[in-house]
């Protein structure tokens, strides 16, 4: 495979011989450090190789053995080169693209962030591009373990982090800290009380007595869970009551809507801009001078990909839409159809701990709007824990 | 007594050629002076005092240089001629 490969580095030429005596061309060129492979003989002679170099010395030994010699053909390097001689812009495109190529190897075109669970890799990125680690950025100008110690010192939830330039791409790897869970370090006693009015459904009490029961009423501000316990001896100790107090809570929420709405609305019409981003840098490609009164905007960044991985350049495209402003009349169902909405939104973000069990809901109509009333029944923990101080 | 044989140094041996065989595919004759024949079922080395005759179907020579050649193809019969 090597003598293969220097063979076809160096050139060599293959040629058949005609004459009576090969076998003395062959101990001639031997004499004089002539070296010939893969001879093969034939009926006119043989045929075989020679390198390019030594080709014009078998002639003198050809003649002396009174044969012939004719090349059949001729392969390496240097006959290709010698093909392309005359042709200047052939080695000066590959001395630009030689220089192009190691040019752009100077800088990272990519950055890859793996290891990340809870940490948001975008907030990463912005923190690696204060640190210098960025699309565009020269490598040997980027300090990777300043890059490293600022991320750890700007993110707890980190542990371990590394920065590795391979070539023109950064990995960064993360593995993040196993969070330490809350410890309860407020060593004064409290009270549980109710945060809410309600009806007690289920009560756990981890720590102090339980003043009420399953089925109790309770108004908020009522003690649930007492931090004075008595003790067997009959004296007083004071603690940290804990527990979970859930309780049947009955909340009103109201929404209205107008009967004539007001909204935006994306029209066809549309005015684009395009931009070519390389290594950071962006560039514009096409202009257009359409403007609306009204306009919304939409941005599409199209990198080009290789393998997977998005390279550093490709067309930003920037989308300018006509909005037109729209009223409709809502009709009672259309009205409703909202108002479930907003009233789904109203219970995972408002009462996201607890669980409905009950709701009612009317729908009023006035002049100018609909009005939306609903009674939620909601089980929820109302405990509420209420430091208290002990004097002597 | 073969190992007294093994020793024998290569001056005493008056030069002869060092032959190297892979099986009965290829040959290399180290010490050979020229070839005599060349033919596709033999090929005659001279190797200082002693020829070496190789028959056989498909031979040929894979590299020739000074002091070295090398055979390939099916080998069927090696000659030391005189």
């Amino acid at each position: 495979m090597l003598v293969t490969f220097i063979r076809l580095l160096k050139g060599y030429v293959r040629f058949r011989t005609s004459g009576k005596s090969p076998e003395r061309f062959m101990n001639l060129c031997a004499q004089r450090g002539i070296i010939l492979w893969n001879a093969q003989p034939t009926a006119q002679g043989l045929e075989a190789c020679v390198s390019a170099k030594d080709y014009r010395q078998i002639r003198p030994s050809a003649r002396k053995a009174k044969i012939k010699t004719k090349m059949l053909k001729k392969r390496g390097i240097p006959f290709v080169t010698a093909k392309y001689k005359g042709r200047i812009g052939i080695p000066i495109g590959m001395a630009l693209g030689i220089a192009l190529l190691i040019l752009l190897s100077q800088f990272i075109w990519t950055i890859d962030v793996v290891g990340l669970k809870t940490v948001s890799e975008q907030r990463l990125l912005d923190l690696l591009v204060e640190s210098g680690v960025k699309a565009g950025a020269y490598k040997y100008h980027v300090d990777t373990g300043q890059a490293r110690r600022d991320i750890l010192l700007e993110v707890d939830e980190i542990g371990w982090l590394s920065v590795n330039i391979t070539g023109s791409h950064a990995n960064v790897e993360v593995k993040e800290k196993t969070q330490k869970p809350p410890l309860e370090d407020n060593p004064s006693p409290c009270n549980i009380k109710a945060a809410k009015d309600g009806v007690i459904t289920k009560i756990t009490a981890g720590e102090g007595m339980a003043q009420v029961q399953k089925g109790s009423g309770v108004a908020k501000g009522d003690l649930l869970i007492s931090g004075v316990n008595l003790t067997a001896q009959n004296t007083v100790r004071y603690v940290r009551a804990k527990g979970e107090v859930w309780a049947d809570i009955i909340s009103e929420k109201v929404l209205s809507i107008d009967k004539q709405l007001h909204y935006n609305s994306i029209l066809e019409n549309k005015s684009e801009r395009r931009r070519i981003h390389f290594l950071g840098a962006q560039f514009p490609c096409s202009l257009s001078f359409r403007t609306f009164e009204n306009t919304a905007y939409t941005q599409a960044d199209d990198s080009f990909t290789l393998n997977g991985v998005a390279l550093p350049f490709g067309i930003v495209t920037e989308t300018a839409w006509e909005l037109s402003d729209e009223s409709v009349t809502l009709s009672r169902e259309q009205a409703q159809s909202i108002f479930d909405t907003s009233s789904l939104l109203y219970e995972i973000f408002e009462h996201g701990g607890g669980k409905r069990t009950g709701k009612q809901f009317k729908i009023e109509e006035t002049d100018s709007s609909y009005i939306y009333r609903i009674n939620y029944v909601f089980n929820e923990n109302i405990a509420e824990s209420v430091d208290f101080n002990v004097e002597e | 007594m073969a190992k007294e044989k093994a020793r024998i140094p290569r001056m005493e041996m008056g030069f002869a050629p060092l032959i190297d065989m892979v099986g009965n595919r290829q040959v290399t004759v180290e010490g050979s002076t020229g070839i005599l024949l060349y033919e596709s079922e033999n090929i005659k080395v001279s190797a200082g005092r002693m020829i070496l005759s190789f028959g056989g179907r498909g031979l040929r020579l894979r590299c020739i240089s000074g002091s070295c050649v090398e055979i390939s193809g099916f080998i069927s019969k090696i000659e030391f001629l005189t």
